[in-house]
């Protein structure tokens, strides 16, 4: 007779893969669907890793991730006067809240916290020097960074993948990217959560769906 | 351990305490003989390193991610590979004779739950910053270890759970979570007494004692539970901060080195002598040349620390000091003096940071004086309370503190070639010295015993 010790601990361990896959399925679904367009030249390239296999973390283009400085509903504060910093800046979360615009999405505006309504998206303050330089000069826009998640991806999407994300180098001249081979337009899924948190569902790649 | 050693280990200690008398000992050895401990051992190990490859195979399978099934389906094999596995290891746990290929079943049962885990995350495209997976997967295996003696799968918990505190972005929660974990494991691994589980476990607390000290370094810093790693940039790190990890691994070292002295847990001695002397040397030893290192655009002299980040190492040296005092009671000589300086250098290491307060040279020339008089002291303590192992390795260590500080000192006085000759000379003639005092030593302690 099978003992109660060995049917509890499986039972747990069945509990929690399946209780990981139901949770997950329902947290994913739970969001307003969206689709957005990816930047290839800020997006990493795939990489391997042991547990999970190929792993692709997209970065939403330059619609959404510059930010007119006129969208943001509180008063901008300097960096200099920011309590300890520039390392401040980096907890510092932005809000982004989009409007539907015919088939795609835009900003419509911004907020250091979370709005009471409307679908926001929870971005931070981009800590890229050049972003810190454009606000030094009193550009009319800041960055701000997504934490979109990881695409996981097969063997065979991968090549694919490549392909579409084209090939990039450094001009030591102009000290900036080039392409050597140039990108195909991308898109990216994402389920928006209630707290603006995102959860990628699918990507595209010329129309085709890779995964 | 395989259950041969293990039987002709307890063997000794059932005659010691006159359960069998020494005849039945010998019956019974006899029938168990070195070479078939020796035979399992090795059949073990090639079980273990099979099941080892099946399941870093499954990993690699389930990693690739197929996408020809659907995330129902994928569920579905994942749970009968953990399944099937897992009670093979009981089937296999309930017969006789055959716990080495449970043990083999039940690791390969984690290994492949553990790729269960990440294909279900993998699947739903959901990833997590702080490496909450892998508590996922020790949660999983957590009954089974409270349940039943798995040596190898307690040994990967521990190793997940290491590898834990490593991702983490060291939240007060992070380290409360780790402090809870740890017990709990502790509390297995004595139960079971899994030597390797153990020396994994030591380190993973030494390096929550670490995040610990430094979260506490960083309060004045933080109003929110926020990732450390934000924080560390605005972190002023002084000498005496510096002084107040090393006082911190020295009272660890310390409290391992009273445990395996006391033998609180016999079968732990090992771990416990070379973890507390490996911790004492080597947090002390970069500071023996103190005086190199700090330059003055460097480490300002003297930043105060903040006191908070002092507690730990004391409330550890607190408690080796209030588990040595009863020895001071002792009417043993020798017990008494254990106890006298266990006390003195845990005291002598909670005013350690305040050295931040002299100069350099100072710090290197203190440093030098304690590391000298500890090692002579464990050398001597571990002789008269027979602790071999410790007395053997503080022994090496107490050569390359000789040699490190000839050279030290004598390359700025001497040329080179006459630095190296002089140099070979004392070793050997320090060699055979010590290995004449060490040869006395283990006679005098072997005909005492």
């Amino acid at each position: 007779m099978i003992r109660r010790n060995f049917l509890i601990a499986s039972l747990v361990q069945v509990l929690l893969i399946t209780g990981l896959a139901f949770f997950s399925s329902i947290r994913a679904s739970s969001g307003t669907v969206v689709v957005f367009s990816i930047d290839p030249m800020q997006s990493s390239y795939p990489f391997n890793t042991v547990f999970q296999g190929w792993t692709f973390e997209p970065s939403l283009d330059s619609a959404m991730t510059k930010i007119p400085n006129d969208l943001i509903k509180e008063d901008l504060v300097p960096f200099e006067s920011l309590e300890d910093g520039i390392a401040a800046a980096g907890l510092q979360n932005v809000f982004v809240t989009i409007t539907e615009d015919g088939s795609s999405w835009s900003v419509s505006s911004a907020s250091f916290s979370k709005p009471d309504e409307g679908l926001f998206l929870r971005s931070e303050w981009d800590m890229n020097p050049y972003s810190y330089d454009e606000f030094e000069n009193n550009s009319d826009f800041f960055n701000v960074r997504y934490e979109v998640g990881n695409i996981f991806l097969s063997e065979e999407s991968v090549g694919r993948l490549r392909e579409c994300l084209g090939e990039r180098s450094w001009d030591m001249d102009t000290s900036s990217y080039f392409w050597e081979i140039e990108p195909l337009p991308m898109s990216v899924e994402l389920s928006v959560l209630d707290d603006g948190n995102l959860i990628p569902l699918r990507l595209f790649c010329d129309g085709e769906e890779i995964k | 351990m395989n259950n041969i050693k293990w039987l002709l280990d307890q063997l000794k200690s059932w005659v010691k305490e006159g359960i069998i008398s020494e005849d039945q000992a010998n019956l019974i050895s006899s029938r168990y003989s070195k070479e078939n401990a020796k035979m399992t051992s090795f059949i073990s190990a090639l079980l273990v390193f099979g099941g080892v490859l099946v399941g870093l195979g499954l990993i690699l399978a389930m990693a690739s991610n197929w996408q020809g099934f659907s995330s129902g389906i994928k569920t579905l094999i994942i749970l009968i590979f953990v399944s099937g596995f897992n009670y093979l290891g009981y089937h296999f746990y309930q017969t006789p004779n055959r716990r080495n290929l449970s043990q083999t079943f039940f690791l390969m049962g984690a290994l492949s739950f553990g790729a269960g885990v990440n294909l279900t995350l993998q699947t739903f495209n959901i990833s997590f910053d702080n490496g909450q997976e892998l508590l996922i997967w020790i949660a999983g295996l957590f009954l089974f270890m409270r349940f039943f003696k798995l040596l190898w799968v307690l040994i990967l918990a521990s190793m997940l759970l290491t590898i834990w505190i490593f991702q983490t972005s060291i939240s007060w929660i992070d380290i409360a979570i780790y402090g809870l974990l740890a017990f709990s494991f502790l509390k297995l691994i004595f139960r079971d007494q899994n030597n390797p589980a153990l020396v994994f476990s030591l380190f993973g607390t030494s390096l929550w004692l670490f995040l610990l000290q430094l979260r506490m370094l960083a309060i004045p810093h933080s109003e929110k539970d926020v990732n450390l790693f934000l924080i560390l940039p605005r972190l002023d790190f002084g000498v005496a901060d510096a002084l107040s990890f090393v006082s911190l691994y020295v009272s660890f070292g310390i409290l391992l080195s009273v445990l395996a002295i006391r033998r609180v847990k016999e079968w732990a001695a090992y771990p416990f002598s070379i973890l507390g002397i490996i911790f004492l040397y080597f947090t002390q030893i970069p500071f023996t040349f103190f005086h190199n290192l700090a330059n003055e655009d460097g480490f300002q002299m003297p930043i105060p620390g903040y006191p908070i980040e002092a507690l730990p190492f004391v409330a550890i040296s607190a408690f080796v000091i209030t588990i040595s005092l009863d020895g001071l009671r002792s009417s043993n000589r020798r017990k008494k003096l254990v106890s006298k300086f266990f006390i003195a250098i845990s005291l002598i290491n909670i005013l350690l940071p305040f050295l931040s307060y002299s100069n350099p040279m100072v710090i290197s020339v203190f440093m030098n004086l304690i590391l000298l008089f500890e090692l002579i002291a464990f050398l001597y303590i571990s002789s008269i309370s027979r602790n071999w192992r410790l007395f053997k390795w503080t022994l090496w260590f107490f050569k390359f503190f000789i040699l490190l500080r000839f050279f030290d000192v004598f390359s700025t006085l001497l040329n080179q070639a006459f630095l190296f000759v002089l140099g070979g000379v004392l070793l050997i003639w320090g060699g055979i010295f010590i290995e004449k005092q060490s040869k006395k030593i283990f006679d005098a302690g072997a005909k005492n015993d």
